[in-house]
């Protein structure tokens, strides 16, 4: 029997009307303020998310995604012209010194599930955080983190695997 | 028997599979023993993983974050490109908000001596290493803020701690007081690079300068272990520059000791040498430190955040971190290890290279070296 495998109940990342998002930063290109935290109410909570995801901790997460949106804004009049917000967030993100990417996750004790995901390698916990918490589509997992969809596929299987492996419920990553 | 790959059975899990690609493979589950079980496997742990990797907080969260973030892009507008001009419409629901992003704006001209302070304010922090210096929500300067949602929550304290200065320099005053003890501060410097600390030690003190310290000095200089948590003596909690954050947890664990937090105008020599007196007894025994005391600092660090930005606010986030990080090394546990890692992440979150950086980036290696 084919055992049930829906995951989670949480409102999966929306992205904003494509020339609705365009049009709220141009106006934040323009200096309104408005118009940003227009966008930053709308992408707080999928940043938090994913930022939680790869340090679990609240305050490292919270801290992350303020310092990410801080620089967008600081930086709006260079943001790429026909870039979805998000994905510049992301690219943001990735590039903040001491950020996700050089982030491993907090000290767990013995939870061998949990040491697990510290193991992975933080692009493949990020990809494996954007599937599990956001529910994205590989697609788009693949153009947040500028990776063909065939890597994105095969680093979500091989997290997956290493973890069954790493938690003992499987002999090896790969079958 | 063909087994299914983990990348298949990955891509069914997650529905990503073509049609007749998963007709496929659901056949073979429902004949093949390993590959059902492994695929169930799959699924508990997607479960438990979205638990391990999930955090939702309710939305009074995230009202937080936003408002910290708009006092925060307040203070750091961005470099503007020459733009087309906002509907008439949002500027007459949000005039404010243009206002101040524009710096030569008169919105602008009033948060500037708030910045001034908070510079004051995070240097002069550095007497009481761990002592939060501004308000925290809930105080009385949020209530102000309520009042005028663009002024930035700093803005009354700025008064209290430069009074002549950013008050005066709003209204054209004659001298500028800010400016003036800068200048003293670097020449003071110099003098120390020229003829030694003792004899500027002195002037400095002398002048009632001696808390303008280096923001870095209590983690660089020798004997950086044992800075102290703040305490709150009774006949304090009155004073307005001192006064803990009212939600702060009560310090019931620490021990009563001569040396208190000191509101910045009332910084002394004394409170400078009481200050380092108490500094001398890094242990536990004795000197009223303890993990619980440390915690205590942590929380009113954690609290002070939210009333908080630019510099001033990574200065507190250092300090943060280092309360828990001298709570852990006192009495390490697992949850204070955690807490720990969280903080010093936090700090390191953009912050600069330096020795600070290296500082916190120290005792992320300890912690997550230390098996807890």
């Amino acid at each position: 029997m084919i055992p049930n495998t829906s995951v989670s109940t949480r409102t999966p990342l929306e992205f904003l009307n494509a020339s609705k998002e365009a049009e709220l930063i141009g106006e934040a290109q323009s200096g309104d303020r408005v118009a940003y935290l227009n966008l930053v109410r709308h992408y707080q909570r999928p940043l938090y998310r994913l930022a939680y995801a790869m340090s679990r901790s609240e305050e490292g997460a919270a801290a992350l995604a303020q310092e990410a949106f801080a620089r967008v804004w600081k930086d709006i009049a260079e943001y790429p012209s026909g870039r979805r917000f998000f994905h510049w967030l992301l690219h943001v993100v990735r590039n903040l010194p001491g950020g996700i990417i050089s982030t491993s996750a907090a000290p767990d004790g013995d939870d061998p599930l949990l040491k697990a995901i510290e193991a992975l390698r933080p692009d493949d916990r990020m990809a494996l955080a954007l599937r599990i918490v956001e529910r994205v589509r590989y697609q788009e997992i693949a153009a947040l983190l500028n990776l063909p969809t065939g890597i994105v596929i095969l680093r979500i299987a091989q997290a997956r695997g290493l973890m069954l492996a790493g938690t003992g419920n499987l002999d090896g990553g790969e079958p | 028997m063909i087994h299914l790959t983990i990348q298949q059975l990955s891509s069914l899990l997650d529905e990503e599979l073509s049609e007749a690609s998963a007709a496929l493979a659901r056949e073979h589950l429902t004949s093949c023993e390993s590959c059902s079980s492994k695929f169930a496997r799959l699924g508990k742990q997607e479960e438990a993983l979205a638990r391990a990797l999930g955090s939702d907080p309710e939305d009074e969260f995230f009202e937080r974050f936003t408002r910290r973030l708009e006092e925060r892009i307040q203070s750091e507008g961005p470099k503007l490109i020459p733009a087309k001009p906002a509907s008439s419409e949002r500027e007459q629901s949000a005039p404010m908000a243009h206002a101040s992003a524009t710096p030569a704006s008169a919105a602008h001209a009033s948060v500037a001596p708030a910045s001034a302070a908070h510079a004051s304010a995070a240097q002069t922090s550095r007497l009481a290493p761990l002592a939060p210096t501004s308000r925290a929500p809930g105080s009385r300067a949020d209530t102000s803020q309520e009042a005028h949602p663009v002024r930035p929550v700093y803005e009354p304290l700025a008064h209290r701690i430069l009074p002549s200065s950013s008050a005066q320099r709003q209204n054209g005053g004659p001298f500028p007081w800010a400016a003036a003890i800068l200048i003293v501060a670097i020449a003071g410097g110099i003098g120390a690079f020229l003829f030694g600390t003792e004899l500027v030690s002195y002037l400095l003190g002398a002048s009632g300068l001696s808390s303008t310290q280096p923001r870095s000095a209590p983690l660089t200089r020798p004997g950086a272990d044992d800075l102290h948590p703040p305490q709150y003596a009774t006949a304090e909690l009155g004073s307005p520059a001192s006064e803990p954050p009212t939600d702060a947890p009560p310090p019931s664990t620490a021990k009563p000791v001569d040396r208190t937090v000191k509101s910045h105008e009332s910084s002394t020599e004394e409170d400078s040498s009481a200050d380092l007196e108490s500094r001398e007894e890094p242990t536990s025994g004795g000197t009223g430190e303890s993990a619980a005391t440390y915690e205590a600092a942590a929380s009113d660090w954690e609290q002070s955040l939210a009333s908080l930005h630019g510099d001033e606010y990574r200065a507190a986030r250092l300090h943060l971190a280092e309360a828990r990080y001298r709570a852990w090394k006192l009495e390490p546990t697992k949850e204070r290890a955690a807490r720990v890692v969280g903080a010093i992440r936090a700090f390191l979150v953009g912050s600069q290279p330096g020795i600070d950086r290296e500082n916190a980036t120290r005792w992320l290696s300890e912690v997550e070296g230390s098996g807890y």
